[in-house]
């Protein structure tokens, strides 16, 4: 966990990071010459001394900082990667007014992001996961194919639920908002992923090149009271853990040509 | 529901959570990053030599030897305004827009710095900073620049400065000016009228059919105007007159993509990055990123797992073989 203290008011993130590197020597497996191994323990100590040497900002910062760290500190060192979660710690607020020191664990989605870089220009993606939203309203499924194994009634409105994995790229890692990136989109969840794509792109800023979303359709069943003599509008549900539809989606920006 | 979505992009939400961060820096760029090692140095007449080499076409040599002018002379404005274009040609926009901005300050007036600032900023979809080179360029133009009225209606930078470029080509009744076309063809492409940057594009091309510029800069237009068929055969103009044009040939690749020539497209995107590396000393951070980032999208699309990886750890000698792309 990184603090930074600025007056009174003081900042915090708190990361799990995985790094990888991969060398160029086999020597370690052929001979067992470990001259060339730099040791996990070191790439620990490393962590932790660049956090304090660089500061923590943000995890795609902090991965950038640390895949350049190695591949400029060694010249064996082919490739790095970094994946970093953050922990979704949030300011306690009271009336509006933030804290200035306590915060409060507040897992509504998981933050991360990996980086890779081997040598040239690092690849960075960012994204959020188990995000669980719901609405109970306004959201519909009709008009698909029925053949003989079809049961689904269609149905005009219906609660919705799911967890929402989503994980984007970005095609520039220079004067890049990441904060901006995140954006969460728990308000306006949609019918279908068709209808959710295409719209997010609507509002996705010209940095991300590319994003994947996956939404587990979590379903919530009106339990048909029928035989007890009573009628439920739809007001009792009965959550189902499984089977679940998935549903999976990726759309990449079209490239623009150059003048 | 649509509805709730429309109206979330008209309120640009994204926008108004991001102005409770801290704002993204303008465009000024931090300073030009120079190449590491450049063998070119301390090489006399470095200028020259990098001049002859961007016009045979190997744009990396060429860039290393103008690095090498300035490095020797800081302060030639020449040379920063060789190095901006020929990093643009080579597909390296910010190093481009770093030069071009070095050179205006040394040169407020320098038209064809601004010009290609202009172009590299509409590039980037900077569209203000665009207008407002373009601005700069009718100021500073002897034949235009009393068209300039500081009187500012509600339109916006952009209509204005349009305008101005309108106003300016109606001047000249017995012939083009191609760079002035040129100006109009930009902001036409800004203002998404592409039809019209086409004509204006193709008016520049009248005067000056053997600038291979211009052709990319048409072809672009055309690609960015969903006439994709149309742009190959610009390109190819532009490559027959300049075959180490990295920049036209990645939009090639861009057009074949867009056509669904995935393989055309990973092969033109390879011929590109290849060009990059064989010419002297080229490290891995001298080939484009977003030649890169292009190919990958490209590899993407083929459903081939393993080119993709290949692609993205930089393997690009793997990716010629499998593509049986060689040298040119």
């Amino acid at each position: 966990m990184f603090i930074k203290r600025q007056g009174r008011h003081h900042y915090l993130i708190e990361l799990n990071a995985n790094v990888e590197i991969t060398l160029k020597s086999r020597k370690d497996y052929l001979t067992g010459d470990n001259s060339d191994i730099i040791p996990t323990d070191t790439i620990k100590n490393t962590v932790h001394a660049l956090a304090k040497i660089k500061g923590v900002n943000t995890i795609e910062q902090f991965s950038l900082d640390l895949c350049h760290h190695f591949l400029t500190s060694f010249n064996h060192v082919l490739r790095a990667k970094v994946y970093m979660e953050e922990a979704p710690w949030k300011r306690l607020n009271k009336n509006g007014v933030e804290h200035a020191h306590a915060f409060i664990y507040s897992p509504e989605a998981c933050r991360f992001c990996d980086v890779e870089q081997n040598l040239g220009t690092p690849v960075v993606h960012s994204g959020v996961k188990d995000m669980k939203v719901l609405k109970t309203t306004q959201s519909g499924f009709e008009g698909f194919l029925r053949d003989r194994f079809t049961t689904l009634q269609e149905t005009k409105d219906r609660v919705f639920c799911t967890t929402v994995y989503s994980r984007w790229r970005y095609n520039k890692v220079q004067d890049v908002d990441f904060d901006a990136a995140c954006c969460i989109f728990i308000i306006y969840s949609p019918d279908s992923l068709f209808l959710f794509l295409h719209l997010y792109t609507f509002l996705w800023p010209t940095f991300v090149e590319e994003i994947e979303i996956v939404m587990p359709n979590q379903h919530y069943f009106t339990i048909d009271m029928t035989k007890m003599g009573l009628n439920n509008k739809d007001e009792v549900f009965l959550p189902l853990d499984s089977p679940s539809g998935n549903i999976t989606g990726t759309v990449c920006r079209k490239q623009r040509a150059r003048l | 529901m649509q509805a709730e979505w429309e109206e979330l992009a008209r309120r640009n939400w994204l926008e108004e959570s991001d102005s409770q961060q801290k704002p993204i820096p303008p465009s000024v760029s931090p300073g030009y990053y120079f190449s590491t090692t450049n063998p070119f140095r301390d090489q006399p007449n470095a200028f020259i030599e990098g001049q002859e080499k961007a016009r045979q076409g190997d744009l990396n040599a060429a860039v290393l030897l103008l690095e090498a002018a300035i490095l020797q002379d800081p302060n030639d404005a020449e040379a920063w305004q060789m190095l901006g274009t020929t990093q643009a040609e080579n597909e390296n926009e910010q190093a481009a827009i770093a030069s071009l901005q070095r050179c205006l300050e040394l040169r407020p007036n320098n038209l064809q710095a601004l010009m290609a600032l202009a172009v590299s900023f509409t590039n980037s979809g900077l569209l203000r900073e665009a207008c407002d080179a373009l601005r700069r360029w009718i100021r500073h133009n002897h034949r235009y620049r009393h068209l300039v009225q500081d009187s500012r209606g509600p339109t916006s930078p952009l209509q204005d400065v349009l305008l101005l470029f309108q106003e300016a080509a109606l001047l000249n009744v017995d012939g083009v000016d191609p760079d002035l076309q040129t100006g109009l063809g930009v902001l036409y492409n800004l203002s998404s009228e592409f039809d019209k940057a086409v004509e204006a594009f193709s008016a520049a091309l009248s005067v000056r059919p053997q600038d291979y510029l211009l052709w990319n800069r048409l072809g672009a237009t055309l690609a960015n105007g969903n006439r994709s068929q149309e742009a190959v055969e610009a390109y190819s103009r532009a490559l027959e007159l300049q075959p180490g044009f990295i920049r036209s040939r990645y939009n090639l690749g861009i057009s074949c993509i867009n056509l669904g020539a995935h393989r055309e497209a990973v092969s033109n995107f390879l011929t590109a990055l290849n060009q990059q590396r064989r010419s002297q000393s080229c490290s891995q951070q001298q080939m484009s990123a977003n030649i890169w980032a292009a190919l990958r999208i490209a590899i993407s699309m083929m459903d081939r797992p393993e080119l993709f990886q290949a692609a993205n750890m930089g393997d690009l000698d793997l990716l010629m073989a499998a593509f049986q792309v060689g040298d040119l």
